[in-house]
């Protein structure tokens, strides 16, 4: 050990603060360094000076009174909003631990169930823009529901008799009739076919347009449906409700709530001829 | 009547305790336990009595926002975290570019002494402390801090190393550094202080 390195154990030495090593290394050093040995022996009449002199030097001076008074008031003031921020500062750590809190419980929620993003749920974002725009908004409800009045439209069948399968006027019925607004019904279809083969599936459009604005339903018919024969399709609430929430998110009922007229019209496609066995 | 430093803690920190939930009276009590400590230290350090009040003010203006965070801890001292603001008040007003280092000023008015103390002892006091006061004026910023903070505030060397934010080697190297400053300044002075540093500088 250094004369220097023993010097910087001085203080704790004096206060008893050293280790049991360095206390051995010092001690063996003092023994063959009189000049060291000499400034340990007068450190403590040094200190005692200098403690003496830095404490007389400020003995006396003290804040006026006044001084003190604005030190306490502007103390007061700041220890409030020491507080107060202190408080602010306890309150966002508790609603950041909450909210992450929540995105834990949510990610675990989402793992544990193995729940996925539905493809449905895109659908579900995104049509409700597009149904905006497109309709009115409906007008305010009457105290008294009135009739509503279902008029039927056959689309010109020349164009879509070329097929398998045909309609005419007459073979589109809504029941009941007249319809109530929200009230279940029954639209009923009758299919000609005038092929020698029994008919697959048809694909046929519902199309409604009335108050409440346009529909326009893609529907198929499984079948098969006889050969020169006549069959018969029925369309009920629970049949469009998948296509009408999927596409339009709105119930069936929804579509005939409002009171007025509604134009049914059916478009018929090429019909899936069944293979010849 | 005499109060332990342990009784002193106990005091101070129920003070500090009932002063974070707001009571006035509690703050005012803590203030004015330690106001004056404070008041002399930031003297020590900037050797005018205008500029000490203003580092007093924003030392306790510090300290009381931030006192409902302080911990209070067995190894927590409440007066080593008020020196240290006291301390960073005082170097930050020093480091601005207009601030000058005057010198000491007139010694204070009120100087009490111990009554039977005889009068040319006295002298000799004043005189030893004038020129101990004049010594530590010449040394530089660094070492004149640990030398206030060791003396004056009774500091141990890991506190003054926590209030300067400094590895307690270097503390050590400083206060060892500023010692032998002093002792060789001291040793020019008369007989009596050639008697004082006649411990000499360590080789």
């Amino acid at each position: 050990m250094n004369c220097e390195l023993a010097c910087h154990l001085f203080d704790e030495y004096l206060e008893g603060q050293l280790s049991q090593y360095d206390l051995r290394r010092l001690e063996r050093h003092l023994h063959g360094c009189p000049s060291c040995a000499a400034e340990l022996r007068d450190l403590p009449r040094f200190e005692r000076v200098m403690r003496r002199s830095l404490v007389t030097s400020t003995q006396g001076r003290m804040l006026s009174p006044e001084a003190s008074m604005r030190l306490v008031q502007n103390a007061q003031t700041s220890l409030r909003r020491g507080i107060w921020s202190n408080r602010a500062l306890l309150s966002l750590r508790v609603v950041v631990a909450t909210a992450a809190l929540c995105l834990v419980a949510l990610g675990l929620y989402f793992i544990l169930s193995d729940a996925s993003v539905s493809p449905t749920l895109h659908t579900t974002v995104l049509a409700p823009v597009k149904q905006l725009v497109m309709f009115d908004p409906p007008p305010a409800p009457s105290s008294e529901p009135t009739q509503a009045v279902l008029t039927l439209q056959i689309a010109d069948s020349s164009s879509e008799r070329r097929g398998a399968l045909s309609l005419a006027s007459g073979d589109l019925s809504v029941e009941p009739t007249p319809l109530l607004p929200g009230e279940p019904f029954t639209i009923t279809l009758f299919l000609h076919s005038n092929v020698t083969q029994p008919v697959d599936r048809a694909r046929f459009d519902l199309e409604v347009t009335g108050p409440t604005g346009y529909y326009r339903f893609e529907m198929k018919a499984k079948g098969p449906f006889p050969a020169e024969g006549v069959s018969v399709v029925q369309i009920t609430p629970e049949r469009l409700a998948d296509l009408s929430q999927e596409k339009y998110l709105i119930s069936p009922e929804e579509v005939f709530s409002l009171p007025g007229v509604y134009v049914l019209r059916v478009l018929l496609y090429s019909p899936v001829v069944a293979s010849t066995q | 009547m005499l109060v332990t430093q342990d009784q002193a803690r106990t005091e101070t920190e129920a003070l500090i305790r009932r002063a974070r939930r707001g009571d006035q009276l509690a703050l005012g009590a803590l203030i004015r336990r330690y106001q004056n400590y404070v008041f002399r230290l930031c003297y020590l350090v900037m050797r005018n009595e205008q500029d000490a009040e203003d580092m007093t003010q924003e030392t306790f203006v510090r300290a009381c926002r931030a006192l409902p965070r302080f911990e209070i801890r067995e190894e927590a001292s409440f007066e080593a975290w008020l020196y240290r603001i006291a301390v960073n008040c005082c170097r930050s007003r020093m480091r601005r570019k207009w601030y000058q280092v005057l010198p000491w000023p007139d010694p204070a008015p009120q100087l009490v002494v111990e009554p039977e103390e005889q009068p040319e002892r006295r002298l000799l006091r004043a005189e030893r402390r004038d020129t101990v006061m004049e010594a530590v004026d010449t040394l530089g910023e660094k070492h004149r801090l640990v030398v206030i903070l060791r003396y004056y505030a009774g500091l141990s060397n890991e506190e003054i190393a926590h209030v300067l934010k400094i590895p307690s080697g270097t503390v050590r190297s400083r206060l060892h550094t500023a010692r032998q400053r002093l002792k060789e300044l001291l040793a020019e002075g008369d007989e009596e202080e050639r008697l004082f540093a006649a411990g000499g500088v360590a080789r």
